[in-house]
């Protein structure tokens, strides 16, 4: 019993954190979960906060960039084909 | 797809709006790709544009006066033809991605305020991939040559509209030289130059949206859901755009019991979305909403990846 209850100890911890999509251990040299996030109301992420949106083109993403002074993080999918 | 992996965790999706310009290019969308890609990187060789274009997903940090961010130290660097493909890119991992992000972070913080655009597609075929992939429909308008009309402009770029609505819609121009199927075009002459069309999400299927991209889209386009002469103010943009918005978890549950009712189940093996809250563990419960929670379930019922994909 004090077997199972240790191993319990070990690894339920590491899957929650796995769930979680980060490991507890970074959060701590961080100040906070997610630095500079807003905090979450009632339990919930702000909707502005939450939602990322994507731009496309690069006249607006670069004008963001320098006004916000905020580097563009840009993901490039080889994704579906639309023929138009 | 993407976003069946990093890019539709909550931690990244938070993280990603607050400190980054976040920007999504889909190479193989016509009237972007390569030429996109170019704009952003001037100054990379065709041997690595080439690859960025083809291999897959990738992710590119860039400063915001135009120097790339190096993954393997962070540091930024001008672009040069010498980068090489590990220079500038980062797999997308989880938790691995969002880790090398935190570093960034760190080293090229946010140092202004949050500004907001009008976040235009660059292409109508661009603007249908990403309604797809994010359940949002499309707001398109007329333009000459991509200038639109300047009273029409402006009510798109007011910030208290965009805050409700960036993230809700798709907002494309038609008259780029990229054009979409006559029955839109129609729907834009008929809303003429102040006005609005609202276009609904594409029907499509795997063939379409599927592994294989080289095939090209042939399915259904989106159908005109609403025309709406101008002029607009930024009331009446904000009335129509409350109308059409999509609530995500409403939709998905709709299209869950649709598929139940032709007797098809979900790629994750469920009922619906709503069975699978139900049945959540604890430590899912007490970190997201059900909202959030079926928001990334919905992406991974798309891309085909189960539940686990996301831990």
């Amino acid at each position: 019993m004090k077997t199972n209850f240790s191993a319990a100890a070990i690894f339920v911890p590491i899957i929650i954190s796995l769930f979680m999509g980060y490991p507890k251990a970074d959060e701590a040299d961080s100040g906070g979960v997610l630095g500079n996030i807003p905090e979450k109301i009632n339990g919930q992420w702000p909707n502005d906060a939450r939602d990322t949106f994507w731009y496309s083109n690069y006249e607006t993403a670069a004008r963001v960039a320098k006004e916000s002074q905020r580097p563009i993080l840009m993901v490039i999918n080889r994704g579906a084909v639309c023929e138009v | 797809m993407t976003e069946g992996g990093l890019l539709s965790n909550v931690t990244f999706k938070t993280m990603a709006a607050e400190n980054f310009v976040c920007v999504r290019l889909f190479t193989t969308a016509l009237g972007g790709g390569k030429a996109q890609i170019r704009k952003f990187l001037p100054g990379i060789s065709e041997e690595l544009c080439d690859r960025l274009m083809f291999q897959g997903n990738a992710l590119v940090v860039i400063t915001p006066d135009g120097r790339i961010v190096t993954t393997p130290n962070y540091e930024a660097v001008e672009q040069t033809k010498d980068l090489k493909e590990s220079d500038v890119q980062m797999n997308e991992k989880i938790p691995e991605g969002i880790l090398d992000l935190r570093q960034v972070m760190k080293n090229h913080p946010a140092r202004g305020e949050t500004l907001f655009a009008t976040p235009w597609q660059f292409s109508p075929a661009h603007a249908f991939v990403v309604s797809w992939d994010d359940n949002r429909r499309i707001v398109a308008v007329p333009s000459k040559g991509g200038n639109i009309n300047p009273s029409l402009k402006e009510v798109l770029s007011n910030e208290a509209l965009l805050k409700r609505f960036q993230s809700r819609y798709v907002f494309v121009k038609i008259g780029t030289g990229h054009e979409p199927p006559r029955e839109i075009q129609m729907a834009i002459e008929k809303a003429g130059e102040t006005g609005v069309v609202i276009l609904d999400i594409p029907e499509t299927n795997k063939e379409c949206f599927g592994k294989n991209t080289e095939k090209k889209y042939t399915g259904a386009w989106p159908t005109v859901r609403d025309i709406s002469p101008g002029p607009h103010t930024v009331a009446s943009l904000k009335n129509l755009l409350g109308e059409h918005y999509i609530d995500l978890p409403t939709y998905i549950t709709q299209k869950t019991e649709k598929r139940r009712r032709e007797g098809r189940k979900g790629r994750t093996g469920h009922e619906s979305f709503e069975e699978l809250w139900r049945s959540a563990p604890a430590s899912v419960r007490r970190r997201w909403t059900e909202e959030q929670y079926i928001d990334m379930m919905s992406y991974a019922d798309k891309s085909g990846r189960s539940t686990q994909s996301h831990r």
